[in-house]
């Protein structure tokens, strides 16, 4: 049967007044065989493999958009852990770095992301090596992204990690000052990172991929809080349903341009991420969803609930969509990429202790968050402790992404740019946890039995 | 040797872009948006679409952006199935389905020469394959 009227204008809709978009196409590639000589070596190996297999990438996607008339903001490569790939070299891995930023460059994809370490039970020499070098390889690259998996529910926290990342996000801080100390926009604090996230910053090429996959991540929060807007007056029940039916139809796009862009580029397709990702456009906000469930602004008392009901509703709807359903999947409450979470902030609405309780029901945690650039290590450490310990016990992926903004006190304004957006300074607690932060050691994996 | 010949990635890139071809009879959607004008003269006319009927169109502006499609549909020899429009809020949409057969133009090609004759009208054009709708309103 051929296509209604009805379905087009629906379509039109979503695109045209709804903001409906793949948000990113991104590219797993492994680098495991670049391993091996000193790092000038595997920086060149680094370079002819990722060329050669995503140098059509950007093009391929552009046809893709066209033909199927679906914008796709982002074009990202994920690669393995680079922590993985440094051998036995004793210099930091900079030129690792520099080498993923120029092929990011000239294949011209939007961010690369893999200058990573998976460090939950402790580290290596080669992960000691790249975490010490991230600020500095942040600082001197643009698209390169950098993520530390610091805990699993199935090791508990390396607190020593949390402690060190602590100090290593103000450095990033420090060293990007000039631009709002805009390297910790690219730098994720992870817990129980998930493999195929094709989202950055956290996005790597995890141990069981393939050689080389296609991961989608889809967006259109916009979409979800039109239809949750012509519902009027229903129950939420009845919005829980057309969340589930909306989400299915933005999934299914997905899934056509994942399987497209797999066809098109030879590659195997990985997942579908089911993560609704705002943007800083107006209309594309999931805090706007929120409030449009009732909740006045974004962090007033019942939008735990109800952002609980939207991150269940999305991955019903999702799974029912998408063959390979993986990477994040929830909704990103990413502060100063929200316009919604934005405003929330400036009106008092929305404080850190809101944003942690909200991030037990959706993924990716604190993210997106500037706060003060006085705020002392050990200080954004307990952040990432609190966080990590709501993703170590309840199983799920969750992370940290915080900007200590260099000179900058609560209240104030900061403008990233791009997709990165916008905010306002937040206010951290004035008490310490510094002793606590200073035992180091590790927290150990939880029972996941005996629940409560 | 033949084994490693085949694990080179250059050539299974190759083997896989040979591998796509153009389908039989591609069914494509092509769709203006504009913004809802005023009015200054009344005009309205009938388009004839393959399926035997005729489609009535009201509004000058309307009437010519949906001529501008179809006169250079029809020097193409591409015939029209459909003409389907509505106001969704602000905006007036104007569909119109169709089928490209095999000896007809690629779907670059139609989309490269619809933007040209539309690129002055200030409407957005979309020319995409009706897989996509089908992918998403259809289990």
């Amino acid at each position: 049967m051929g296509i209604s009227a009805e379905e087009i204008f629906e379509t039109i809709r979503m695109i045209e007044l709804e903001n409906l978009d793949i948000r990113t196409v991104t590219m797993g590639i492994s680098l495991k065989e670049c391993a091996g000589g000193n790092l000038k070596e595997v920086a060149e190996k680094i370079y002819q493999k990722i060329y050669r297999y995503a140098s059509k990438l950007v093009s391929t996607v552009k046809y893709i958009s066209e033909d199927f008339g679906i914008p796709i903001v982002n074009t990202r490569i994920s690669v393995t852990p680079v922590a993985n790939i440094i051998g036995d070299t004793t210099e930091p891995p900079i030129i690792l770095a520099e080498a993923l930023d120029k092929v990011a460059e000239e294949i011209g994809i939007d961010f690369i992301g893999g200058y990573s370490a998976l460090v939950h039970k402790g580290f290596t020499r080669a992960d000691k090596l790249l975490i010490a070098s991230i600020p500095e390889a942040l600082a001197k690259t643009k698209r390169l992204c950098a993520s530390v998996n610091i805990a699993t529910t199935r090791t508990g926290i390396n607190m020593d990690a949390v402690r060190w990342m602590g100090e290593i996000i103000k450095e990033t801080a420090f060293k990007t000052a000039s631009q709002y100390g805009i390297g910790c926009c690219k730098l994720v604090v992870f817990t129980n990172a998930p493999e195929d996230n094709p989202f950055m910053a956290g996005a790597f090429h995890g141990e069981g991929e393939p050689e080389a996959v296609i991961n989608i991540g889809i967006s259109g929060p916009g979409v979800v809080k039109a239809a949750i807007l012509r519902l009027g007056s229903a129950s939420l029940g009845e919005i829980a349903e057309t969340i589930k039916k909306t989400v299915f139809k933005i999934t299914r796009v997905g899934e056509a341009v994942g399987r497209e862009a797999s066809k098109r580029l030879g590659v195997e397709f990985g997942i579908v991420d089911l993560s609704l990702a705002p943007s800083p456009r107006v209309g594309d906000s999931v805090a706007e969803i929120i409030e449009a469930m009732g909740i006045e602004k974004c962090g007033a008392p019942g939008s735990t609930a109800a952002l609980a009901l939207l991150v269940d509703a999305v991955k019903k709807g999702g799974a029912m969509a998408s063959s390979y359903v993986g990477g994040l999947s929830g909704a990103f409450i990413p502060v100063s990429e929200d316009m919604g979470m934005v405003e929330a902030v400036e009106a008092g609405s929305l404080n850190l202790a809101k944003l942690e309780a909200m991030t037990a029901v959706c993924s990716l945690g604190i993210d997106m968050v500037a706060i003060p650039g006085d705020t002392p290590p050990e200080t954004i450490a307990s952040i990432i402790a609190d966080v990590s310990a709501i993703g170590v016990i309840n199983n799920k992926a969750i992370g940290v992404r915080i900007i200590p903004v260099p000179y900058k006190k609560p209240g104030d304004k900061v403008v990233f740019g791009g997709l990165l957006g916008e905010s306002v300074i937040m206010e951290v607690s004035k008490f310490n946890s510094f002793d606590f932060i200073k035992r180091g050691g590790r927290i150990p994996a939880p029972l996941t039995s005996l629940t409560n | 040797m033949a084994g490693q010949k085949y694990f080179n990635y250059e050539n299974i890139i190759k083997v896989k872009f040979l591998k796509i071809e153009k389908p039989m009879i591609q069914k494509v959607i092509i769709t203006l948006v504009s913004e809802v004008k005023e009015e200054e003269t009344k005009l309205e006319s009938e388009f004839a679409v393959a399926k035997g009927y005729l489609v009535k169109i009201e509004g000058a502006y309307r009437v010519a952006y949906a001529g501008v499609v179809m006169d250079l549909l029809k020097e193409l020899g591409i015939k029209v199935q459909d003409i389907s429009q509505k106001r969704i809020e602000n905006l007036w949409v104007l569909a119109f389905s169709v089928e490209l057969t095999k000896s007809d133009i690629s779907l670059n090609k139609l989309r490269k020469l619809i933007l040209e004759k539309t690129s002055k009208m200030g409407v957005t054009v979309r020319i995409q394959d009706e897989a996509i709708f089908k992918s998403m309103h259809r289990v």
